[in-house]
């Protein structure tokens, strides 16, 4: 009958505030239709209404089931129950009951419908309708009200005792629709409490017994529970009446259902033995449940909803219950953290929260659920988040377990400071992981393919774990950007390095795309760089080299790194740089006019000679070599130095040996070659168009080449891949009195052979050089600054010029360097020192 | 000058030369220009010897003040100073020998720490005019207690080097860092002799 008991707490009063408005209109409704609805009800027997009474009474319970929430058609039955009553009483008892309707009418309707339904009840009458008043005011027999009250009495106890009830239902409703017209609604009201509470109170007595079992108990309750609810519901039925007027006028009575309510809490829940052997069962199941056993979840369910309807929801179980989940994830939180491994545990606390809404949903009350998770939350997040990322939050990152890092920030945004947490060790993590990438020298030669991964990596981990959070961005930022600087200058040069060698010529592991998407990968390690310009030195070096050698793999990549550079850097950055692919363009130009120039020239001669033209300052500094160069080459220069000053009067040409390369035809045993070397190289072979053998000594002394570079060339032609010389004694290294020969059985499967120059390894020398070139010119500039800055105020304090100072340079400069650059402007009359204040300066015009 | 300063009964490397240089503006050492030396004498009133060395405890108390100190102070630097060859900063072995002869009145507590650090670093050539100068102020502002030292303030750097050195000598060993200054100071004094 009353299978859930969800649909009791507040709807009875609900339903009395609906049913009074639905009774209003209900009635304008039939006011206007009446005849429609009368008809039929007044034709049929009394055995076919009593049988309507009946199934509107089943129909109530249904809609009782379905939340009253078509409540304005179930009044509307109840409306239609009273009526059919109502007449069909006043077709037994004559005149008089006709007079109980119009009393029931009274409330709302006016005499002209009784008038009318009495007129009506005999069809086919004439059509004028006289009215007359009653001579007397009818009057009830005087045991009346006695009898029926025990009527009554004796149905209520039947309901209680779950009997069956000797009479019909719509009698009954009806004795009580009469009474309450009697004006004695106060005293049925008080006699219909008193039943209920003699019930209640009797039913006290089956929970006192000690040995009950918990289980049993909690059953016994919920059973006497939904019992009392079924019964108040049936009494509320047949005393619907009464509930609905007089109790809804008074409104310091509680209706029936409250009344009812009332009193079981009065007398067995507030009995505190009874109470606590209730909460402590409903706890009990809860923390079995827990721990994993399977529990009579529709039992909880009952009887929380019964404490949540007798309004001690709150007060007696949900604060020991928030207190028992308290202990109980406290204790679990720190045992589990001692022995899970941190990803386990927070599929656990995952796991955890689950189970708790889920338990919100099926058997607690709605209002428990923040509580309640927030305690879970604050006993397995809250109190271990340090714990749990100092345990866990490395291992997780190097292993880029995705979902538990997605877990892990899940969990962590529940708990308040947890993502603030979060995000200080994954700065921490970044840092010293980078650390590790940048600091050590063996590494140097992965460092940046490293850094390109831990950055894709990095970038993956917020995309996915967590959820792009700009603050997980920006300090990953600020955190590459610490650890890269830790070491100066380095990363610059090898990023420099880095991007050359996916620039060269011959790499061919990526497309255009891929290497495109390369380069915008690396310019954003590099924009966390501080020392640009260590980076521009060494990236102009390695530029230089593939133009000069034509060794860039692309003129777009080179281009579009350019421009990358240009935008991420200004345009001052790249200017040297954009001035070296000016001057390779010029130089093409002028080649083609010296063609022309040397074709007018008719000179005679068959060696061509390409030149490019670099503009000093724009290129990194070569150190000019002199050396003998065979007669015909020195004539071209002259020719060529002669066209270029006619072009351009003014300027100074100075060749740089070092960088010019030839190709030469020679004629070996197995047929023409064509021989791709360097100008060194091509001293070297020239001379054994003179001669068979030739001593080291004998080469220095007529090339003139220095020493070291000598002896590489000699290396890279006898004792390379391709030996177009033969070295006597055959050995690795040349060393003095070596003997070289012109190999003739020289053998080739290609043509045109390019004998590489055995590249002095990038020498610690160069690179110190190139650093310490780098190092003059942040000299330079600092200088430049301070002055800049002196003219401009004149006079300045020490702190307020060094801040100055460090605003205006892009690189990084230890304070005490910056007092040294001070003191040598002091000392070269730049500026002085204040003879009143020592600590603050003025500019020397 | 040096027979002039045998003439006045004093040593040549006397404070009251100094002072005496000082009065006459003597452009370098170990000599004076005619006019210095007349503007000099008009300046003190003195037409002989006597005169001159009667003016010597007067001398000596003026410069007792603080503001005339930091004169001949400063006009010590450039007095060291061989500017007919060139110079712009006092040879370190001068500096020092200059720091001891303008300090043989009250030397302030640092200064021996200050002359031994000098010593010990072979890297520090010469001594420019703005450190000089900023000794003193040094002298008069740290004490003997260097914790009041802050690097951030404008002292040349010299001095970061000199507070560096000095604190870890302290900390090292305490008691044999000062007989080793002792021993440096003796040599020292030797040498000078």
């Amino acid at each position: 009958m009353f299978p859930t008991g969800l649909s009791s707490p507040n709807p009875p009063a609900q339903e009395v505030r609906q049913a009074a408005d639905g009774n209003t209109s209900k009635k304008r409704k039939l006011n206007n239709t009446e005849k429609d609805d009368f008809d039929p009800i007044s034709s049929p027997k009394t055995s076919s209404s009593c049988s309507s009474s009946s199934s509107s009474s089943t129909s109530n319970h249904i809609q009782k089931r379905l939340r009253f929430e078509d409540s304005l058609d179930f009044i509307g039955l109840d409306v239609k129950m009273a009526e059919e009553s109502s007449s069909q009483q006043s077709r037994s008892k004559n005149l008089f009951m006709s007079t109980v309707a119009g009393g029931h009418h009274a409330n709302g309707l006016t005499k002209t419908s009784t008038a009318s339904s009495f007129a009506n009840s005999k069809p086919g009458s004439a059509k004028k309708l006289v009215i007359k008043n009653l001579k007397d005011k009818p009057k009830l027999p005087d045991n009346y009200t006695d009898e029926t009250w025990q009527k009554l009495k004796e149905a209520v106890e039947a309901i209680q005792n779950s009997t069956s009830i000797k009479y019909n239902l719509e009698e009954l409703y009806q004795a009580v629709e009469n009474l309450c017209s009697y004006k004695i609604s106060a005293n049925l009201y008080k006699q219909l409490r008193q039943v209920c509470e003699d019930h209640i109170k009797a039913q006290i007595h089956q929970f006192r017994e000690e040995s009950l079992d918990s289980v049993l108990f909690l059953k016994k309750i919920d059973k006497c529970w939904q019992d009392h609810c079924r019964q108040m519901i049936m009494i509320r039925s047949i005393f619907l009446f009464l509930d609905r007027t007089y109790v809804l006028q008074n409104s310091m009575l509680p209706s029936i259902w409250d009344m009812g309510l009332d009193l079981f809490r009065t007398h067995i829940i507030s009995d505190q033995k009874v109470q606590n052997k209730t909460i402590d069962g409903i706890l009990l199941l809860i923390e079995r449940e827990r721990s994993g056993e399977a529990i009579d979840r529709s039992l909880l369910r009952s009887l929380l909803s019964m404490l949540s309807d007798l309004q001690i929801y709150q007060d007696s179980f949900e604060q020991r219950f928030l207190e028992e989940t308290n202990r109980l994830y406290a204790a679990e939180g720190q045992r589990l953290m001692q022995e899970r491994e941190v990803p386990e545990y927070l599929h656990h606390v995952n796991k955890r929260l689950e189970e708790e809404a889920d338990r919100v949903i099926t058997y607690l009350d709605q209002s428990t659920q923040k509580p309640l998770i927030a305690t879970v939350e604050k006993q397995l997040l809250g109190e271990h988040l340090t714990a749990i990322l100092q345990k866990g939050l490395n291992s997780l990152l190097d292993e880029n377990r995705i979902q538990d890092l997605s877990l892990l920030y899940q969990l962590f945004s529940r708990v308040r400071g947890g993502v603030q947490a979060l995000l200080q060790h994954w700065i921490e993590y970044i840092k010293a992981f980078g650390s590790t990438i940048v600091i050590n020298p063996e590494k140097d030669r992965t460092m940046v393919q490293e850094l390109l991964d831990f950055k894709d990596k990095v970038d993956h981990i917020i995309d996915v774990c967590f959820l792009k959070n700009e603050k997980f961005v920006n300090a990953m930022k600020e955190a590459f950007e610490t650890f890269i600087n830790k070491r100066p200058n380095k990363p610059a040069e090898l990023i420099a390095k880095y991007v050359d060698s996916k620039l060269r010529a011959g790499n061919k592991e990526a497309t255009d795309e891929e290497l495109e998407k390369m380069l915008d990968k690396i310019m954003i390690i590099f924009r966390f760089i501080y020392g640009k310009d260590v980076f521009e030195a060494f990236y102009k070096k390695d530029l230089a080299k593939r133009l000069l050698v034509g060794k860039s793999a692309s003129v777009d990549a080179e281009k579009s790194m350019l421009s990358k550079l240009k935008h991420e850097c200004g345009a001052a950055f790249t200017s040297k740089l954009e001035g070296m692919f000016k001057d390779m363009e010029l130089s093409k130009d002028i080649m083609v006019q010296f063609k022309q120039y040397m074709q007018n020239q008719n000179m005679p001669g068959n060696i061509e000679l390409t030149v490019n033209i670099l503009t000093m300052g724009y290129w990194p500094t070569y150190v000019p070599m002199e050396v003998h160069l065979p007669a015909e080459m020195v004539k071209l220069q002259e020719i060529f130095k002669t066209f270029y000053l006619g072009k351009h009067s003014g300027r100074k040409l100075q060749w740089q040996s070092t960088l010019g390369h030839c190709v030469l035809k020679a004629e070996f045993k197995e047929g023409k070659k064509e021989l791709q070397v360097s100008l060194f190289q091509t001293l070297v072979l020239l001379m054994f168009n003179e001669g068979e053998e030739f001593s080291l000594e004998e080469i220095k002394q007529a090339t003139g080449i220095e020493d070291g570079e000598l002896r590489r060339t000699l290396q890279s032609l006898a004792c390379g891949k391709a030996r177009v010389l033969t070295k006597i004694p055959k050995g690795k290294d040349v060393d003095d009195g070596d003997k070289f020969t012109c190999n003739d059985d020289f053998r080739h499967k290609l043509f045109r052979i390019k004998i590489n120059q055995i590249q002095m390894k990038e020498t610690v020398e160069e690179q110190a050089s190139t650093t310490e070139r780098v190092f003059q010119d942040r000299q330079y500039q600092i200088d430049a600054a301070i002055v800049r800055i002196m003219k401009m105020r004149k006079t300045l304090s020490h702190n307020l010029l060094v801040s100055e100072v460090y605003n205006q340079l892009k690189f990084p400069v230890k304070p005490a360097d910056l007092k040294k650059r001070i003191e040598s402007l002091i000392d070269r009359d730049y500026m002085e020192r204040d003879k009143e204040n020592p600590n603050q300066y003025n500019y020397v015009a | 000058m040096e027979s002039f300063c045998n003439d006045l009964c004093v040593d040549p490397t006397e404070f009251v030369v100094l002072v005496l240089a000082w009065k006459f503006q003597a452009a370098t050492m170990c000599k004076f220009t005619r006019k210095e030396f007349v503007n000099g004498c008009m300046e003190l009133q003195a037409d002989n010897i006597k005169a001159i060395q009667s003016q010597f405890p007067e001398l000596v108390n003026e410069v007792r003040k603080e503001e005339k100190f930091k004169e001949l102070y400063r006009f010590t630097f450039q007095f060291g100073l061989d500017s007919e060859g060139g110079q712009r900063s006092l040879p370190t072995e001068i500096a020092v020998a200059l720091w001891r002869l303008i300090f043989t009145h009250n030397p302030p507590a640092i200064l021996e720490s200050w002359l031994r650090f000098l010593n010990s670093s072979p890297a520090i050539k010469g001594i420019s005019r703005d450190t000089w100068n900023m000794f003193l102020n040094f002298s008069q502002v740290v004490g003997s207690d260097l914790t009041s030292y802050s690097e951030d303030e404008a002292w040349p750097s010299l001095f970061d080097a000199f507070v560096e050195w000095e604190m870890d000598c302290r900390k090292k060993a305490p008691n044999s860092a000062e007989k080793d200054c002792e021993q440096n100071v003796v040599t020292e004094t030797d040498s000078q002799d």
